[in-house]
């Protein structure tokens, strides 16, 4: 108690250096804490991209790039799956639910998903949540109509009935461009915090019709839809029928393009499966793997992204390792702190001996010193981070989809502010070693 | 009982464990005392050169060195005899220290600076509370018989007062607050007024002597100035009792040869 008493009336006295040394291990214990939470959260986050789907097929390649090109849309698809493939696992009888969709165009840089509704009717995130809409509703799969995610609207101050023309290509600026599809803006997704917030989806059928109608193709290939399809695709379709039956062609004064046949697409990009029964998944995975009709991937998304963060995890352990060093560094400082004042100190040291001090106790006093500094360095922190996710979450989850709760303690950030207790208290067995020494040769005399 | 007994004490520093067994020839005896008392009550003024091992028998009478032969024996205890803690405890229990400067701790204020015995002392602080109705009451009173609200102003002024704030006059009357405070039995002052000019020598010591009285304490106290022997019972030179070869030009150059 006096100890603790003499040693914060020492640190009052010497307060700026105390406050450097508080403010060092403040500013580095924050930033330990800010990795570590927004670690664990991005990770979370990133786990949950994509919920709620049991299987993602695609043409054969690695799970990793199948999972980055579909549902991180990075990266592009080297194959398709054909529209025969899908239709036959689209109408099994374990499958609840698919939602094709089809990559490769992009509107003023972002993705375009060529998908149906059943989109926004199966697709999950987070802890299953639904894409829900901020505004307008989803494409009514009877003209040709566009829904964008939240960061699309933001950033290109997009309003319901813009028109959107979808470039065939991924650039900026399309190499080529549909010009005579125009989508209207009929929806905006709510923010996600997931690659769907950087995504335009239009009509799967529109796309098709698109670049059919650009490369003629569509005039060689009036092919009638199977009656079995499935219903979403069915009513792509009829969607597709109606655009340009009805209001596509005369919006776009004809643009040299005469009404098109309606027909389902040849090929899609990928496809999401949900099933009735999900054990069944490993059973299909199976399948769709060997089938040997078209070389197809089926991948379990939960398997997969935790095999690519994985990959991520390398530059979050660099991360992670950075802040260490800098807590680190900040304690060093404190104990190089501590050591440059015994010196000055002596003096103090030997009153205190006079007055019966043991040498123990000269120990107990630095080590105390240290204590405090710590402690009033972690709590800086914790406070830091606490004023700081207050602020900045909202905005880190609008601009970057990083959700972060404001409740930054764990167990692992509980541990990492008792790891940096406890070592700021081992580094200074350092400084009060050599006070107990220096005191015990002075006695009560110093020879400055 | 006497407050200082001591019996055929020698003192040389202790060779340090990390040059012993090298080929350097023993330290030199620095002290060589037969006998030595303090009575108790006692007011004795010990003379000596700087140099001649004044601070040296005054750290083995604090128990923070300790004999390399002989006994001493402070108010009954052999404290040549106790350990370590228990040497520390003693001198925080019975023991005051005034410094010929730089005494107080400047991150505490007066009071504080005051009491610090009384946080290493229970025996100190329960002594304390005897002389006044708290611990800052003794410490408050003790200041003003010792002339410090009259310099400084109230008595709560004075408490309060950050020390840088005193003058050196003013520093060795609280240091010596702080050697009375809890009323132990030997006070030991080594050059307290060296650094006091002197027109305030002569107050300090009438204020140091009547309050050492007072308390009934025996105090040791050492100086090479004899202007101040007047004051004490007995004067004792330290050259008189110290057996051991005088410190000089000759011994110290053995010293660094032997050492080189």
């Amino acid at each position: 108690m006096s100890l603790l008493f003499l040693a914060l009336k020492s640190l009052r006295n010497r307060w700026f250096s105390a406050f450097l040394c508080v403010l060092t291990i403040g500013l580095s214990s924050a930033l330990l804490l800010a990795v570590e939470h927004i670690r664990a959260s991005a990770r979370s986050s990133f786990q949950s991209t994509v919920s709620g789907t049991d299987l993602i097929v695609g043409a054969r390649t690695g799970a990793v790039p199948l999972m980055l090109y579909t549902v991180f849309h990075v990266g592009e698809a080297t194959n398709n799956v054909s529209w025969a493939s899908y239709q036959r696992y689209a109408n099994l009888s374990s499958v609840s639910w698919t939602i094709p969709i089809s990559l490769g165009d992009s509107y003023q840089g972002f993705r375009v998903v060529g998908t149906t509704d059943a989109m926004f009717q199966h697709y999950r995130f987070g802890a299953k949540r639904a894409l829900e809409f901020k505004l307008g509703h989803a494409f009514s799969n009877t003209d040709a109509q566009a829904v964008v995610g939240s960061a699309v609207a933001e950033k290109l101050g997009l309003q319901l009935g813009a028109k959107l023309s979808v470039s065939h290509g991924l650039g900026n600026v399309g190499f080529i461009k549909h010009d005579h599809a125009q989508q209207t803006l009929v929806g905006v997704l709510a923010a996600t915090g997931t690659p769907v917030d950087q995504s335009v989806f239009v009509n799967l059928a529109a796309i098709e019709s698109m670049h059919e109608g650009f490369d003629g193709s569509a005039r060689l290939s009036p092919a009638k839809p199977e009656s079995n399809t499935a219903r979403d695709a069915h009513e792509g379709h009829e969607a597709h029928e109606g655009h340009e039956a009805h209001e596509g062609h005369e919006a776009h004064d004809g643009d040299a393009h005469k009404p098109m046949e309606a027909k389902p697409p040849k090929a899609i990009t990928a496809f999401f499966v949900g099933l009735k029964v999900r054990p069944m998944a490993l059973a299909l995975q199976r399948k769709i793997n060997d089938d040997e009709s078209e070389p197809l991937l089926a991948i379990l998304p939960i398997a997969t992204l935790q095999q690519l963060w994985q990959l991520v995890g390398v530059a979050e352990q660099a991360l992670g390792l950075v802040s260490i060093a800098v807590v680190a560094t900040g304690l060093l400082g404190m104990m190089m702190a501590l050591i440059a004042t015994l010196e000055q100190r002596r003096r103090e040291m030997a009153i205190l001996r006079s007055v019966g001090a043991r040498g123990h106790q000269i120990f107990s006093l630095l080590l105390l010193e240290s204590a405090a500094l710590t402690l009033a360095g972690l709590a800086l922190g914790a406070a830091l981070i606490t004023i700081l996710l207050a602020i900045f979450a909202d905005q880190l989850a609008g601009r970057y989809g990083l959700f972060l709760s404001a409740n930054w303690l764990s167990a692992r950030t509980l541990t990492g502010l008792g790891l940096i207790f406890s070592t700021s208290v081992i580094l200074a067995i350092f400084p009060a070693a050599a006070a107990y020494r220096s005191a015990l040769a002075d006695g009560l005399s110093v020879k400055l | 009982m006497s407050a200082v007994a001591i019996h055929n004490l020698q003192f040389a520093w202790p060779t340090r464990p990390w040059t012993a067994g090298s080929q350097t020839s023993p330290a030199p005896t620095i002290l060589k005392i037969a006998n030595f008392t303090l009575a108790d009550g006692e007011k004795l003024f010990l003379k000596g050169a700087s140099g001649s091992g004044k601070s040296t028998l005054l750290q083995l009478i604090a128990g923070v060195l300790t004999p390399t032969a002989g006994e001493i024996t402070v108010l009954g205890q052999a404290i040549s005899r106790l350990s370590a803690g228990k040497r520390d405890q003693f001198r925080a229990d019975h023991l005051g220290f005034v410094f010929q400067l730089f005494n107080l701790l400047g991150f505490l204020n007066v009071v504080d600076n005051v009491l610090l015995p009384c946080r290493f002392s229970k025996l100190r602080a329960q002594r304390a509370l005897t002389q006044g109705a708290s611990l800052t009451d003794a410490a408050s009173q003790l200041l003003v018989a010792l002339g410090l609200s009259n310099a400084v102003g109230l008595p709560n002024a004075v408490c309060a007062q950050a020390v840088s704030r005193l003058s050196v006059g003013q520093q060795q009357r609280v240091a010596l607050a702080r050697a009375l405070i809890g009323a132990p039995g030997l006070i030991i002052c080594d050059e307290p007024t060296s650094a006091i000019d002197v027109e305030h020598r002569e107050r300090f010591m009438q204020l140091l002597l009547a309050q050492v009285e007072k308390s009934g304490a025996a105090l040791l106290f050492v100086s090479h100035d004899p202007t101040l022997e007047r004051y004490f019972d007995r004067t004792v030179h330290l050259a008189d009792i110290n057996q051991a070869a005088p410190f000089t030009e000759e011994t110290a150059q053995d010293l660094v040869e032997a050492n080189s």
